[in-house]
């Protein structure tokens, strides 16, 4: 069964973030992403006002993973299950952003990318 | 011979172990791949929280052991004392295998404080001072900011009175009670503000009192605020908060949890803990106008300071 996979790039505080749904394309495409990724040691992230990564929700049939992307490291959450993985150079951040181009305004979209020099 | 403490606990002792030649053998494999592992032991001291710190490896004994032999083949041996579990492992990860490698040599633990291991270190932000309101205060050493703390008004933005111009509020410094792991991804910073906890994720001014907050400038959202029952001025035993906007596209908050000497005010970014201190590190708290409040710390795009709302309750109702 393919999964379907929501994005939502985390930046408010109050406001609803916006989400955006992955193509089934793109949705393979994060998965196989994501599955070839190192484990790595966990860590904090960050809790700051303003761009906190990525929150992605994959939804297999009954089963739901959530994946939080942020500065090289993705932390993903299967039930009670924790694991890290290492995202080198923010490859999987940066390109969960190219699929939320269409979906998000100029002004957002640019202090994201500010965040990536 | 190495030995391995499990750095997690305050008052209690830590779990340790000796490692055997295979685990010494091992630990070195890993740590000598990627030795920017290894932190020295006073490393982040200062920005450790309560929680998991990481391991701490010694070398409590010479002998003939994998570890002893590989140190000495080394131009640069590896300190006898050392941390591990602080820095990211691109491959590896030596603390990952070592914390398996200790539940494998019979150190028991519950399961709560393997989730905490699972969660990696916690470092607490670098803050310039206390990080909340039980923590002592070095009077000597509280900032003054660059605004002062009774300068609150953007020009043009209608005056609400102060917090400190109220004889009656409600505080509570209840931060951790919103960072309960099973409730503090569900509630944002209106949810914290009114101290309320109703797993809204989304909570929104006005929604509550029929009025939704229509547009997110200042003049949209007290609109909401006052339709959810907040003042714009002193109420008994009042809940005090702050509004603050990133023009167009976010609200955040902030709510006074302590009294008088010190004023601690406390904020919670969206689904992230609840938490006393701003971004860059300042504590939220001000003595006689030195210090940090709502309107000189840093709050990143959330630029406009829309005043000080109250409701005279101990908590109060959004949705």
């Amino acid at each position: 069964m393919p999964a379907r996979v929501e994005a939502e790039l985390d930046i408010f505080s109050g406001m609803p973030n916006p989400r955006w749904t992955l193509t089934d394309a793109e949705a393979d495409s994060f998965v196989k992403r994501l599955a070839v990724l190192s484990s790595t040691s966990g860590a904090e992230l960050s809790g700051n006002l303003g761009y906190r990564g990525f929150i992605v929700h994959v939804m297999q049939g009954v089963n739901v993973q959530l994946v939080r992307v942020q500065a090289g490291v993705v932390h993903i959450t299967k039930g009670a299950t924790n694991v890290y993985v290492y995202d080198e150079n923010r490859e999987l951040e940066r390109w969960l952003l190219t699929t939320g181009r269409t979906h998000l305004k100029n002004e957002l979209l640019q202090i994201v990318e500010r965040e990536f020099l | 011979m190495l030995e391995v403490e499990l750095d997690i606990f305050s008052g209690m002792p830590n779990p340790t172990c000796i490692l055997s030649n295979e685990q010494e053998a091992t630990l070195y494999e890993l740590l000598s791949r990627e030795p920017n592992q290894i932190s020295s032991m006073v490393a982040l001291e200062n920005q450790f929280g309560l929680g998991y710190r990481g391991l701490i490896i010694r070398r409590i004994k010479s002998d003939d052991g994998a570890w002893d032999k590989a140190m000495s083949a080394r131009s640069e041996p590896f300190p006898n004392d050392f941390r591990i579990g602080l820095k990211t492992a691109k491959g590896d990860s030596a603390a990952d295998w070592l914390v398996k490698a200790a539940l494998q040599q019979g150190i028991r633990l519950a399961d709560e404080v393997q989730e905490v291991i699972s969660r990696g270190v916690a470092l607490a932000p670098t803050a310039h001072g206390p990080l909340e309101p039980t923590d002592s205060i070095d009077l000597k050493c509280i900032e003054e900011a660059k605004v002062a703390v009774d300068v609150p008004y953007k020009p043009g933005v209608e005056k609400h009175e102060t917090w400190w111009a109220c004889p009656s509020n409600y505080f509570s410094a209840n931060a951790s009670f919103f960072n309960d792991p099973a409730h503090v991804t569900r509630n944002n910073c209106y949810c914290f503000a009114s101290n309320y906890m109703p797993d809204i994720r989304y909570a929104l001014p006005g929604r509550r009192g029929g009025r939704p907050a229509t547009s997110i400038t200042c003049g949209g959202v007290i609109d909401g605020l006052r339709a959810d029952g907040w003042k714009d001025g002193c109420e008994p035993n009042a809940l005090t908060i702050v509004l603050v906007i990133w023009p167009n596209f976010d609200y955040h908050f902030y709510r006074l949890v302590t009294g008088e000497p010190y004023w601690w005010w406390g904020h919670k970014p969206g689904g992230t803990p609840a938490k006393y201190t701003d971004d860059c590190g300042n504590s939220i708290f001000q003595y006689r106008g030195k210090g940090y409040a709502p309107n000189n710390i840093c709050r990143g795009n959330y630029t406009d300071f829309c005043g000080y709302f109250y409701q005279d309750n101990w908590t109060a109702f959004v949705a």
